[in-house]
C-alpha cells in the first residue's frame, strides 16, 4: 500500500508516495519493490548508516521508504488513478520532513495504517531527496480531479497534501468557470528585460480573498516543505501555483480551439496588441515588441489592469446609485399592472461607509454646495462636485446610460424606462457594485425567486375520505396506497405562489414589459415565459399520475409538459393527507399526535412522540420513512414505541407480524438491551452467530417473535431463509451501511418482502448524497430515480459544484420522508435534560472472543493451585488482560510486548485496525456520526496504550485529528492541547484522555459527548471525568456513553452495579481488590463468556 | 454708450458679472497663495508672463470666484472665466509635456531611492524632486518662454482671465502637488506604478503589468516549519468554510466589461477576441470538470 502526497516544486505539481511495506522493512508487495532502493543510484549499502546521516542533512539523504518514481507512475496508471499521458517527468525534489534519530517519520496516514504509536521522541526537520512524478501543468487540474474521483483505493491512500491540492484545483477551476482571470505582461531581467505574456487569476476582489484566506489557513505544513526559494511561505507557494496552473489551463483551452489563427494575418511588428496576443494564445509566451523599450507597453497594460483595482482603493466618498420605483398610482390594487411609460428614477448620491450608519448625500445637494467643500454629518467632502464628476466618468465606462446624463450641467438622476430598469437590475448592478460603486435597489428584487411558472395541483387519493381520523388504527389497509396510488392533477399558472387566472394571463400578454407589478411588488417576467404559459394552459387539461410521479414532477426531477416547453415548475399544492405530508413548515406537527403506548416502560419525550406519530402516519399511507434524528435523541426507542403501538390497536392487532431489524454487528447487543429495558413485552430473536437457525426453523422463530435482529453481512448470506418470511416491516439501523460494498448486499436487502420500511440513521443524510440515494431507494424504491440519473442530476451538482438550486430541489423532494431533528432544535432542546447517560453495548469479534476464552480457561486452570498473594496477583492480572481483550486484541498483544509489525494486520488485509474490536467499531461509528454533526467528544480510557491505539485508529478511519493527553504528557504541552480542543476552528474535535491524567481539573466544555471506553467500575470516578464537559460554561446537552462488552465481565459487573447488589458495594468502594476474594465458582460466574458475546466474523 | 448700458443694469463699469458658486481662492487677505516650492515657482513663471495690471485683476477675479470651471489635463489647464461680457471667456494655459525618454530617465533616477516613492505616496513633491529634475537637465515647472496662453477675450497680451486661472492652479498645486506631474504628461499614480515596476525589476528581476493580489488575512503569519511538526501532515479545519461559501458567481464578462478597450495602439479588435476567449475558457473549464467526474459513467 502507498500513501500519496503532492508538493508544488520547481513550478509544477509533483506526486510522491510512501510505501507501507518499505516502511515495515519488508518488500512483500511487488508494486513496492523499488521502494527500498535508494533513488539516484546511490551505492550506499548500509541503510542504517545512511539513515543516521540524515540529521546533518548535507547532502539530502534519500528517503528510505519513498517509492521510486517509475514504480509510482506504474502503480498510479495501473490503479487507473492517472492517465498514462498525464505522467510527466520522473524527477526528484528536496523536502524538509520531520524525523527522529533513525530517519524520517511516517506521515499520519502511513502511521495509522500500520498502527504506529505516537512516540514522544524529540522530532526535528531533516532534508530528504524524494523521487517524484511531475504532472504537466496543462493537465494538472484534470489529473488531480481524476485522483479525487477515483481514489483513494486499497492500494493507494491519500495524504492531506493531496486533498489540499484537490481543493486548490477546484478553486482554480471555479475561477476559470466564473471568468475571473486576466491577460497580463511580465518583464524579467533574466532574459535581458524581455517581455512574456501570461494569464493570471484575478484574486483582488472580496470573494476571492475570502476563499484564499481559507485556503491559506488550511494549508498543511508539508505543502510548504519544499526546499526552494519560497522559504516556507504559504502565500508564495499558493500564489505561484495558482498563477502557473491558471496560465497553463487557459492556454490549453485556447490551443485546443486554435485561437492563434485569429492573428495569423496580422503583423505583430506594427500592432502591439497582436504582439501581446501572440504570447497569449499559443505555447510560446514571448512578446516581441515592434519597437522601443517594453516599459511603455508594460505601463500601458498596467494602467489598464489597474482599473480593476479601483474598487479596492480606499475612497472616503464614492458614487452610489439608487433605483427608485415609479410612484404608486391609482390602479395599484389590481393584481397586474404595468405602464410602460412609467418613469423609473436612478438617483445619484455620494456615500461614505461609516459607523454607525452610512453617510449619504444627494447629487442635488452636491451641485448646490460651495465648490470648495461640503460638510455632511460632520464629514467634510473636498470639492464634492469634481468628485461626483470623476466618479460619474469612471462609472460611464461601465454603464452606458450615464454618458447622456452628463450632457446636463448638473445631473442628479437618470430617467429609465421599465425595460431599462430591468436591464440595470439584471445586468449592470453587479458590475457597478464590483467596480466599487454603491447600488441600492428595491428590496423585492433580492427576494427569493418570484417567477412566472406553473404549480402542480393535486387531489389526495379518494381513499383518504373513508377514514379521516387517523387516530386508532395504524394498520388499516396501508399498502394499497403508497407512492404508486394514482392522483388527479392539473396545472395552475402562478407567479411565485400567487395563482393567475386566464384573464390575468391575457393581460400580462398585452403588456410589453419585463417588469410587471403584481399586487404591490414588481416581478421580472420573461416574454417567453408568458407565451409558454399561455400556450400551455390552452392545451393542457390535467390528468392522472402516481403520487410518486407527482412529487417528482413538482421538483422538476422528471420531465413534465410544462418543463418540456421551458416553463418553470414552481411547486405543488395538495389537499388532504398529501397536503399534510408536504406541508413544509409544520407538517410533522400538524399530523395527529399520538400518546405513548401503554406497554412502554419509561417516558417518551414530546419530540419522540412526534416521531412515533410521524412513523405511524407514513406507514398508514404505505410510505417508507427515514428517521434521521441526531445521535442521542433516541431513535431506537421511537421504533420500539412503534412496535408497541401497533400491537395495542384493538382492531387489527392480530394481523401484526414480525419486524426484521438489520443492524451492524456492533449494535446487536445494544438493541437487545434496549428492547429488554423499554419494552419487556416484546419478544425478540437474534439471527446471528454460527449456531443460527436456517430454513423452516427460522420461519417458526420469526412467526413466534415480535422482532428478528440480524446483520447487514448476513442478509445476502442467508437470503433464501430471510426471503421465506413475509415481513410485516423491515427496519435498517445505521442505514447508511446499505451503500457499503458489496453492492449485492444492498440488492439483497431491497429484495426482502416487506410491507413497511423504515430506515434509521444519525448521519446528516441530506449532505451525503450517496447515502441518501441508497436509503431512499430502500424506503421508497424509484423515488429518486436510478443511481446514475441521481448522480448526474443531484450528487455531482450538489456535492462537487455546490449547486444551491439542485440542493434545494432535492431537499424538497425528500423532506416528506426524512425526519431529522437536531439536538439544537428549539423544540428538542426544551425536552432534553442537561446530561443524558446511555450504555453502549458492544459485541466481541471472534478474535476477541477466542482470546478472552483462552485467558479465562488459563486462569481457572491455575487459580486453584495458587494461594494468597500469588492467587490475588493472578486474578488481578487476568482481570486486566480481559479488559484489554475487550478493548482490542492489539491492546492485549502489545501489552505483552509484541512489536508494531506483529500486531499490525497483514498487508493483504485491508480492513482497518478498528474492525478487530467490537467496541472500537462502535466507537468509530459513533464518532463519525457526531463529527458529521459538527460535535466534539472526549474519550476516556484507563490504559495509555489503548489511548495511543485509539488515536491511531481515529486518525486512520476518520482522517481526523485526535489528541491524547496522558500522564506522560509534559505539563507545558497540556494547556495548548486544551486550547486547541476548546478553539472554534474544529481542527481537533476529538480528545482522548487517560482517566487519571484527564479525569480532574480540566475544563473541556467544547465537548458535548463523553465516552467511557473502558470502565473503572466506580461511578464517582467516572462522574468526575464526565464533569470535564458537563460543568459551568456548558450550554448544550452532554451525552455520556458508557461502553460495555456484552456477555463479558464488563456486562456482569455493570449489571451488579445497576442492581445495587451487596457485591456492588464492595465494587464501588475498593476498586478491583474484591474480585480477588471470590471463590473459583464465583470467578467463573463473573468472568466466563456468555453465548451472547459471540459474533460471527464477517 | 457702454456706460449707459451698464448703468441701466445697475453695475459698476469695471466689475464683471456675478458668478454663483464660482471657484474662488480660499486664501484670503494676507494668506500666501503659494505655500510650496512648486506653486511658488509656478507663480514666478506667471509673473514673468503676465504684466502687473492684468495680474492684479486676475488675482481679484480668482478671489471673487469668477471662474466657472477649471479642468487640469496633461499639458494644459482649461478654464471658463466670467468677465464683463455676457458669455464667459475660454482660457487655456499650455504647458509642454515631457516625452517618454525623458520620463524614463526621471523614473530610473527616482527608482534608485525609496525616498521618492514614499514622498509620492504621501502626496508630496519635496524640493529634492526639483534638484533631481535639474540634475537631468530638466525642469518640473517649465520656464515662462515654454508656456502658451490662449484666451478668447479681446485683450492682445496675456490677460487677467489667464492670470485668474493661473492663481487657481497655484492653489490647486498647494493641495495636490502631484498635479504638476499630470501637467507634465504623467499622472502621479502612473509615476508610482512605473516606480514600482522599476523597483520590482531591481529587486526581483521581474516586473509585471498586474499588481500581485494582496495577501489574504489569516490569523497569524506563517509559523516556521520547525514549529509545525505535531500537525505537519494535517489540513486545517478552515476548508469547511470554503465548502459553505459555494462557488463565486459574477456577471458574464464582468472583468472585461470593467476593463474596456486596451490602451495599446493598433487596429486589432482585441476586445472582441478577449470576449470569446473568456467564453471558451469558461466552457472548457466546465467540460474539464465534468470529464474528470465521469458524469455519465455507469459505475457510479
Amino acid at each position: 500500500m502507498l500513501v500519496l502526497h503532492v508538493n508544488w516544486a520547481q513550478g509544477a505539481l509533483g506526486l510522491w508516495a510512501e510505501s507501507r511495506s518499505a516502511y515495515l522493512g519488508g518488500a512483500d508487495c511487488p508494486a513496492d519493490m523499488g521502494a527500498s532502493r535508494p533513488p539516484g543510484g546511490s551505492d550506499s549499502t548500509d541503510t542504517s548508516v545512511q539513515r543516521i546521516g540524515v540529521a546533518q542533512a548535507i547532502p539530502p539523504a534519500a528517503h528510505p521508504f519513498a517509492v521510486s518514481a517509475s514504480d509510482l507512475a506504474a502503480t498510479l496508471v495501473a490503479e487507473d488513478l492517472l492517465e498514462p499521458d498525464a505522467v510527466g517527468a520522473l524527477d526528484s525534489m528536496r523536502l524538509r520532513l520531520p524525523c527522529d534519530p533513525i530517519g524520517p517519520r511516517p506521515s499520519d496516514r502511513l502511521a495509522s495504517a500500520v498502527g504506529a504509536l505516537d512516540q514522544p521522541t524529540e522530532l526535528r526537520l531533516g532534508r530528504f531527496e524524494i523521487p517524484t512524478v511531475a504532472l504537466p501543468n496543462d493537465q494538472a487540474l484534470s489529473a488531480v480531479l481524476r485522483l479525487e474521483d477515483r481514489g483513494p483505493t486499497d492500494a493507494v491512500d491519500f495524504g492531506h497534501s493531496l486533498r489540499y491540492w484537490i481543493t486548490v484545483a477546484r478553486f482554480v477551476l471555479e475561477l476559470l468557470v466564473d471568468q475571473r482571470f486576466i491577460p497580463t505582461l511580465i518583464q524579467t531581467q533574466s532574459n535581458g528585460g524581455g517581455l512574456r505574456a501570461a494569464w493570471r487569476p484575478w484574486l483582488h476582489d472580496e470573494s476571492a480573498q475570502v476563499r484564499l484566506g481559507a485556503l491559506l489557513a488550511a494549508m498543511p505544513p508539508v505543502v510548504r516543505a519544499v526546499v526552494d526559494g519560497f522559504a516556507d511561505e504559504p502565500w508564495r507557494v499558493l500564489h505561484d501555483a495558482l498563477g502557473t496552473l491558471t496560465d497553463a489551463t487557459v492556454r490549453r483551452a485556447l490551443i485546443g480551439e486554435d485561437f492563434i489563427e485569429a492573428i495569423r494575418d496580422h503583423d505583430p511588428s506594427t500592432d502591439p496588441q497582436v504582439a501581446w496576443l501572440a504570447g497569449l494564445l499559443g505555447h510560446r509566451d514571448a512578446v516581441v515588441l515592434p519597437q522601443g523599450p517594453g516599459e511603455q507597453m508594460l505601463g500601458d497594460i498596467r494602467v489598464w489592469i489597474s482599473q480593476l483595482e479601483d474598487a479596492r482603493r480606499p475612497r472616503p466618498f464614492r458614487l452610489c446609485f439608487r433605483l427608485n420605483e415609479p410612484p404608486a398610482h391609482a390602479v395599484q390594487d389590481d393584481l397586474l399592472s404595468v405602464d410602460e411609460d412609467l418613469c423609473w428614477r436612478l438617483s445619484l448620491h455620494l456615500v461614505m461607509d461609516s459607523e454607525p450608519r452610512q453617510v449619504m448625500v444627494d447629487a442635488r445637494r452636491v451641485w448646490e454646495s460651495s465648490p470648495s467643500g461640503l460638510v455632511v454629518d460632520g464629514h467634510h467632502i473636498d470639492r464634492p462636485a469634481e468628485l461626483l464628476l470623476a466618479e460619474l466618468g469612471r462609472a460611464s465606462r461601465i454603464y452606458p446610460k450615464i454618458a447622456p446624463a452628463l450632457a446636463e450641467a448638473q445631473p442628479s438622476d437618470i430617467a429609465l424606462t421599465t425595460a431599462e430598469a430591468a436591464d440595470f437590475l439584471r445586468d449592470y448592478r453587479s458590475l457597478l457594485e464590483e467596480s466599487g460603486f454603491g447600488v441600492i435597489v428595491p428590496a423585492w428584487w433580492d427576494e427569493p425567486a418570484c417567477r412566472l411558472g406553473v404549480r402542480l395541483q393535486i387531489d389526495a387519493p379518494a381513499s383518504d375520505d373513508r377514514d379521516p381520523e387517523i387516530a386508532g388504527d395504524s394498520t388499516a389497509a396501508p399498502c394499497t396506497l403508497g407512492l404508486n396510488s394514482l392522483v388527479r392533477y392539473r396545472w395552475q399558472v402562478a407567479i411565485g405562489d400567487q395563482p393567475l387566472s386566464g384573464d390575468d394571463l391575457r393581460q400580462l400578454e398585452q403588456l410589453h414589459s419585463p417588469l410587471v407589478r403584481v399586487g404591490r411588488s414588481w416581478v421580472h417576467i420573461a416574454r417567453q415565459d408568458i407565451a409558454n404559459a399561455t400556450a400551455f394552459v390552452q392545451a393542457d387539461r390535467g390528468g392522472e399520475v402516481s403520487l410518486l410521479g407527482a412529487l417528482r414532477m413538482a421538483q422538476g426531477v422528471v420531465s413534465s409538459q410544462p418543463a418540456e416547453i421551458g416553463l418553470p415548475v414552481l411547486g405543488m399544492d395538495a389537499a388532504g393527507w398529501v397536503g399534510q405530508l408536504l406541508d413544509p413548515v409544520d407538517g410533522h406537527e400538524a399530523m395527529p399526535q399520538l400518546d405513548q403506548p401503554r406497554g412502554f416502560v419509561g417516558t417518551l419525550r414530546p419530540y419522540q412522540k412526534t416521531g412515533l406519530s410521524w412513523l405511524v402516519f407514513l406507514e398508514r399511507y404505505g410510505l417508507g420513512a427515514c428517521l434521521a434524528d441526531d445521535m442521542g435523541l433516541g431513535k431506537t426507542i421511537q421504533l420500539i414505541a412503534l412496535l408497541l403501538y401497533e400491537r395495542e390497536q384493538p382492531t387489527r392487532s392480530a394481523e401484526v407480524g414480525p419486524t426484521l431489524l438489520v443492524v451492524p454487528t456492533s449494535l446487536i447487543g445494544n438493541w437487545v438491551a434496549e428492547l429488554r429495558r423499554f419494552a419487556p413485552s416484546l419478544s425478540c430473536h437474534v439471527h446471528h452467530g454460527p449456531q443460527r437457525s436456517l430454513g423452516g426453523r427460522f420461519v417458526e422463530f420469526a412467526a413466534a417473535n415480535d422482532m428478528v435482529i440480524t446483520t447487514y453481512a448476513l442478509v445476502p448470506r442467508d437470503h433464501d431463509t430471510l426471503m421465506r418470511v413475509r415481513w410485516w416491516r423491515v427496519v435498517l439501523d445505521e442505514a447508511q451501511y446499505i451503500k457499503n460494498p458489496p453492492t449485492q448486499q444492498a440488492t439483497a436487502i431491497r429484495q426482502l418482502p416487506a410491507q413497511r420500511r423504515v430506515a434509521m440513521t444519525g448521519t446528516p443524510v441530506e449532505n451525503r448524497l450517496n447515502d441518501l440515494w441508497s436509503i431512499m431507494e430502500f424506503c421508497n424504491p424509484g423515488y429518486l430515480g436510478g443511481a446514475r440519473e441521481f448522480r448526474r442530476r443531484f450528487a455531482v451538482p450538489v456535492e462537487r459544484h455546490r449547486d444551491r438550486r439542485q440542493a434545494e430541489a432535492l431537499r424538497n423532494l425528500v423532506r416528506p420522508f426524512v425526519l431529522r431533528r437536531l439536538k439544537i432544535d428549539p423544540e428538542v432542546i426544551v425536552d432534553l435534560p442537561a446530561c443524558v447517560q446511555t450504555k453502549e453495548y458492544a459485541t466481541l469479534t471472534a478474535e476477541q472472543a477466542g482470546l478472552y476464552q483462552s485467558i479465562v480457561d488459563e486462569m481457572l486452570g491455575a487459580v486453584d493451585r495458587a494461594q494468597g498473594i500469588q492467587r490475588r496477583g493472578l486474578v488481578l492480572a487476568t482481570l486486566t488482560r480481559l479488559k484489554q481483550v475487550c478493548n482490542h486484541p492489539a491492546h492485549l498483544l502489545q501489552a505483552t510486548g509484541a512489536s508494531v509489525v506483529d500486531w499490525a494486520p497483514k498487508s493483504a488485509d485491508h480492513r482497518p485496525l478498528s474492525a478487530r474490536s467490537g467496541k472500537c467499531t462502535r466507537l468509530i461509528e459513533m464518532l463519525e456520526e457526531l463529527l458529521a454533526a459538527g460535535d466534539k467528544a472526549l474519550v476516556f480510557t484507563q490504559f495509555r496504550q489503548m489511548g495511543h491505539l485509539l488515536a491511531a485508529m481515529i486518525r486512520h478511519d476518520l482522517d481526523c485529528e485526535a489528541m491524547f493527553l496522558h500522564g506522560g504528557t509534559p505539563p507545558l504541552k497540556r494547556q495548548p492541547m486544551i486550547d486547541r480542543f476548546q478553539g472554534g476552528d474544529g481542527a481537533a474535535p476529538i480528545f482522548i484522555l487517560s482517566l487519571k491524567a484527564g479525569g480532574i481539573g480540566l475544563n473541556l466544555t467544547a465537548a458535548n459527548h463523553v465516552f467511557h471506553f473502558d470502565r473503572w467500575w466506580n461511578p464517582a470516578v467516572e462522574n468526575q471525568a464526565t464533569d470535564r464537559a458537563y460543568r459551568i460554561g456548558q450550554s448544550r446537552t452532554v451525552h455520556v456513553h458508557k461502553f460495555v462488552c456484552v456477555g463479558t465481565l464488563e456486562e456482569h459487573i455493570d449489571q451488579m452495579i445497576e442492581q445495587k447488589t451487596h457485591l456492588a458495594d464492595n465494587v464501588i468502594g475498593s476498586g478491583e481488590q474484591w474480585v480477588t476474594e471470590l471463590t473459583t465458582e464465583q470467578l467463573h460466574e463473573i468472568l466466563r463468556l456468555r453465548a451472547t458475546a459471540l459474533e460471527l466474523d464477517p | 454708450m457702454t456706460s449707459n448700458f451698464n448703468r441701466s443694469f445697475g453695475r459698476k463699469p469695471s466689475s464683471p458679472r456675478v458668478v454663483r458658486n464660482g471657484i474662488r481662492l480660499r486664501a484670503t487677505g494676507d494668506e500666501a497663495i503659494a505655500r510650496t516650492w512648486i506653486s511658488q515657482q509656478w507663480l514666478e513663471r506667471l509673473e514673468d508672463l503676465v504684466s502687473v495690471g492684468p495680474l492684479c485683476e486676475g488675482l481679484e477675479y480668482a478671489r471673487r470666484g469668477q471662474t466657472i470651471t477649471l479642468q487640469i489635463n496633461p499639458g494644459r489647464v482649461d478654464g471658463h472665466v466670467q468677465g464683463r461680457a455676457a458669455e464667459p471667456y475660454r482660457t487655456q494655459l499650455r504647458i509642454p509635456m515631457l516625452d517618454e525618454q525623458q520620463w524614463q530617465r526621471i523614473i530610473d533616477a527616482m527608482a534608485g531611492e525609496a525616498f521618492y516613492s514614499a514622498m509620492l505616496l504621501a502626496n508630496q513633491l519635496p524640493p529634492a524632486v526639483g534638484s533631481l529634475f535639474a540634475s537631468l537637465e530638466l525642469q518640473l515647472v517649465p520656464s515662462a518662454d515654454q508656456l502658451t496662453i490662449e484666451c478668447d477675450c479681446p485683450a492682445s497680451e496675456p490677460c487677467k482671465h489667464a492670470a485668474a486661472v493661473g492663481y487657481l492652479l497655484a492653489e490647486r498645486i498647494d493641495n495636490d502637488p502631484l498635479v504638476m506631474l499630470s501637467l507634465r504628461g504623467m499622472p502621479g499614480e502612473r509615476v508610482l506604478e512605473r516606480l514600482a515596476q522599476a523597483r520590482a525589476m531591481r529587486t526581483h528581476g521581474v516586473a509585471a503589468a498586474h499588481a500581485d493580489p494582496p495577501m489574504p488575512h489569516s490569523q497569524d503569519g506563517a509559523v516556521p516549519l520547525e514549529e509545525c511538526l505535531d500537525a505537519f501532515w494535517r489540513l486545517g479545519g478552515q476548508l469547511a468554510q470554503l465548502k459553505r461559501l459555494g462557488p463565486p458567481q459574477h456577471a458574464p464578462h464582468a472583468l472585461l466589461r470593467r476593463l474596456g478597450p486596451t490602451p495599446l495602439p493598433g487596429q486589432f479588435p482585441m476586445l472582441g477576441l478577449l470576449a470569446s476567449i473568456y467564453d471558451v475558457v469558461s466552457r472548457s473549464a466546465i467540460r474539464l470538470r465534468d470529464e474528470a467526474e465521469r458524469i455519465d459513467d455507469e459505475s457510479a
